[in-house]
């Protein structure tokens, strides 16, 4: 199975959202990174179908994204998404299980073993407007996973979850990610440092990194350094590298920065992570 | 088809679980309920010779309309009877208005008993007050059939209605099948009736764009626009399914309301007048009709004016992206046409459009009204055209309807 973004892009007016994205996704967890107004729920709009692009395709094994039969593969949460506050949780999975085309009988076992699965079972009966942030968001997962879906497109799936939960729910996108395509955009790094095969970094509307942790780690490779300074000295630092990290150590600054150079005298060279690559790439702009 | 009914429950339940559903259902069923006993409620009071105030309940003032007008049932409307009436009605004063004491004298009561004669001749033989009515003679009650038949003729000759030889030609055929002897039948019912069903329907209308305006916008509004048209029906059977939901709701109560009406009046006034010729109930046109037709082609042209309304309220909903826009929009739709005063002057088809908006397909005048359509020179009644414009136009919106919420874009 092939999901293939071939030179998608979305334009409001003179603003470019998503800038001729071309992708071919196979069976695996991707991660979507980006900070903030990037073009990830743009870029995961149209992959679902409820935004046309500008210009460029999207299809599935040559099933075109505005097919009803694309649809029928999909399973999508979205980032913010209207709840029927007067349903039941069990309705509601019920009335999305009738919107997918599944069977009632079918859906009310599907339902019952998924409301298990985001341990919302014994709140099936429950009116969804008594529900707190993080059920919601559980019984979001849950309703994108009734169809069983061979494209999976989530926004956001972790945002609300206790850390308990959010590794619950790490751990079953992992598996579930051996037989289909599985699409995640968090602002948790590590989320997707554990999970995803493969990383997808956009920034102003385009792919700017596409490869496994290792390929996209390997630009800030023997670029991260960790020292002590002192105060007037990390002023001086924050203003000329990106800094990761920043911690009071008595009368010294503990700093992790990036920088292609040893930025001073006993800074240490230590292994990047994603998040260093991540807030390499955001940290201005989140500012 | 399984999902589909499926479907349709469920954007029931979405309608009829909001609060601002459940309110708007309660405050119209219960205006519909007790809306029709409105006018026996209460008492008049007038005061009588000894100066003493003596009250009279409203229900036993309407019952004694009805044993009036079941007394003079199946009599036909000939001299002897109008000229009985004009006798009675000369006992009273034609160059005052009545004053309530007055409604009570012996003169006013015995002259009420012919109230339903006065109005037929008056509008069968174009007699404008009191005192035209009291100065007609015998030999122009003998010939009220036939002065029927030339205000009629008159009428259709009158160039200021300006009509095609097709409707003059349509005219002369409903004259011609009419009776040519008017047989008197009392039908109260009937009568309260059409009065009572217009303002039902009115809130009914009202009630519709209430309940369904968020029939899309809504979906808009929650977000949940997202999953909807992610998912394998969101594009098509779930929007069929909002449009059956929205359009079954809105017949569903005028059609409850329409028959808890009905059995209202007809208990309370009498189910009598069914077979008597529509002329003896309508100021309007002699349409070779019952009564009783014409009172279910007005619960028909009701019926559709709901669907159209319920159809323009789903459209706006779907353009819109608030709930509370498509109600400001369908109360304009309801309110502003009741404000709109056409002058006499005006081209026949400027009443012929007015006639087709949602608020005037309600009216009883209305549907049994004069302005005809005519398509290909084929002259057609309000009464059937405007069902089948209403069910023509409820069709184009829901289609336009369906294509804006299948190409709404999430942003």
């Amino acid at each position: 199975m092939e999901l293939k973004i071939d030179r998608v892009t979305k334009k409001y007016g003179s603003k470019i959202a998503c800038d001729r994205i071309s992708l071919t996704l196979e069976k695996g967890v991707y991660g979507l990174l980006g900070a903030n107004g990037a073009g990830k729920t743009t870029l995961m709009r149209m992959i679902c179908g409820i935004l046309d692009p500008s210009s460029g395709s999207i299809s599935c094994d040559g099933t075109d994204v505005s097919q009803e039969e694309y649809r029928e593969l999909l399973g999508y949460l979205p980032q913010d998404f209207g709840y029927y506050p007067e349903f039941t949780a069990q309705d509601f999975m019920l009335y999305i299980a009738a919107l997918k085309g599944i069977p009632k009988s079918r859906a009310k076992v599907k339902t019952a073993e998924l409301l298990e699965m985001v341990s919302l079972k014994n709140e099936a009966k429950k009116k969804i407007k008594t529900f707190s942030g993080g059920m919601k968001q559980r019984l979001g997962i849950a309703q994108a996973l009734l169809n069983d879906p061979k494209i999976l497109v989530l926004d956001e799936p972790t945002a609300g979850l206790d850390p308990k939960e959010r590794i619950k729910f790490r751990n079953i996108i992992s598996r579930m990610g051996a037989d289909r395509i599985i699409l995640l955009s968090t602002h948790i790094v590590s989320d997707i440092e554990h999970i995803a095969n493969t990383i997808l970094i956009m920034k102003d509307g385009q792919m700017i990194h596409e490869g496994s942790l290792e390929d996209i780690i390997a630009v800030i490779r023997d670029k991260v350094w960790e020292c002590s300074v002192s105060c007037n000295e990390a002023d001086e630092y924050g203003a000329k590298y990106p800094v990761i990290n920043t911690r009071n150590e008595g009368d010294m600054v503990f700093l992790r920065l990036v920088s292609v150079e040893k930025p001073c005298e006993g800074a240490e060279n230590v292994e990047a992570s994603l998040e260093d690559l991540y807030l390499y790439y955001f940290s201005k702009e989140e500012d | 088809m399984n999902i589909f009914f499926q479907l349709t429950g469920y954007e029931l339940k979405k309608i009829l679980c909001r609060k601002r559903s459940v309110i708007t259902l309660l405050v119209v069923i219960l205006l519909g309920i007790f809306g029709p006993f409105g006018t026996i409620v209460g008492n008049w009071y007038y005061t009588d010779e000894n100066g003493e105030e003596i009250a009279v309940s409203r229900y036993e003032y309407e019952m004694i309309d009805r044993r009036n007008g079941e007394a003079l049932s199946g009599r036909v409307i000939d001299a002897d009877l109008i000229m009985e009436a004009v006798d009675a009605y000369r006992q009273l004063s034609s160059d005052k208005d009545f004053y309530y004491d007055e409604l009570f004298t012996s003169e006013t009561q015995n002259a009420r008993r012919y109230s339903d004669i006065y109005e037929i001749v008056c509008r069968c033989m174009n007699l404008k007050s009191i005192g035209e009515f009291q100065q007609l003679t015998r030999e122009q009650a003998e010939q009220f059939d036939q002065i029927r038949r030339e205000n009629n003729e008159y009428r259709i000759e009158n160039p200021d209605f300006n009509i095609s030889e097709n409707v003059k030609e349509y005219w002369r055929e409903c004259m011609d099948k009419s009776p040519k002897t008017l047989t008197y039948e009392y039908s109260g019912g009937y009568y309260r009736y059409a009065a009572v069903m217009y303002s039902t329907a009115f809130t009914v209308a009202a009630a519709v764009a209430i309940m369904i305006s968020g029939i899309f916008s809504d979906e808009y509004t929650s977000g949940a626009d997202n999953l909807i048209l992610s998912s394998k029906h969101g594009k098509g059977l779930v929007i069929g399914a909002k449009l059956l939901a929205a359009f079954g709701v809105a017949e569903a109560l005028i059609l409850f309301l329409i028959a808890v009406s009905y059995i209202e009046v007809m208990a309370v006034w009498g189910i009598s007048g069914a077979d008597a010729a529509l002329i003896l109930l309508a100021n309007g046109f002699e349409y070779p009709i019952t009564i009783g037709q014409s009172a279910l082609l007005y619960s028909i042209c009701m019926l559709g004016g709901i669907l159209l309304y319920a159809a323009l309220t789903s459209f706006f909903s779907a353009a819109f992206k608030t709930p509370f826009n498509t109600i400001v929009v369908m109360a304009i739709i309801l309110i502003v046409p009741m404000f709109i005063v056409i002058p006499d002057s005006a081209p026949l088809w400027v009443f012929r459009l007015e006639q087709l908006l949602p608020t005037n397909m309600m009216a009883f005048w209305g549907a049994m009204g004069e302005f005809q359509y005519e398509i290909f020179g084929v002259v057609i009644p309000p009464y059937v055209f405007l069902p089948v414009f209403a069910l023509i136009v409820s069709c184009i919106c829901a289609c336009l309807s369906y294509r804006i919420f299948k190409r709404h874009q999430v942003v």
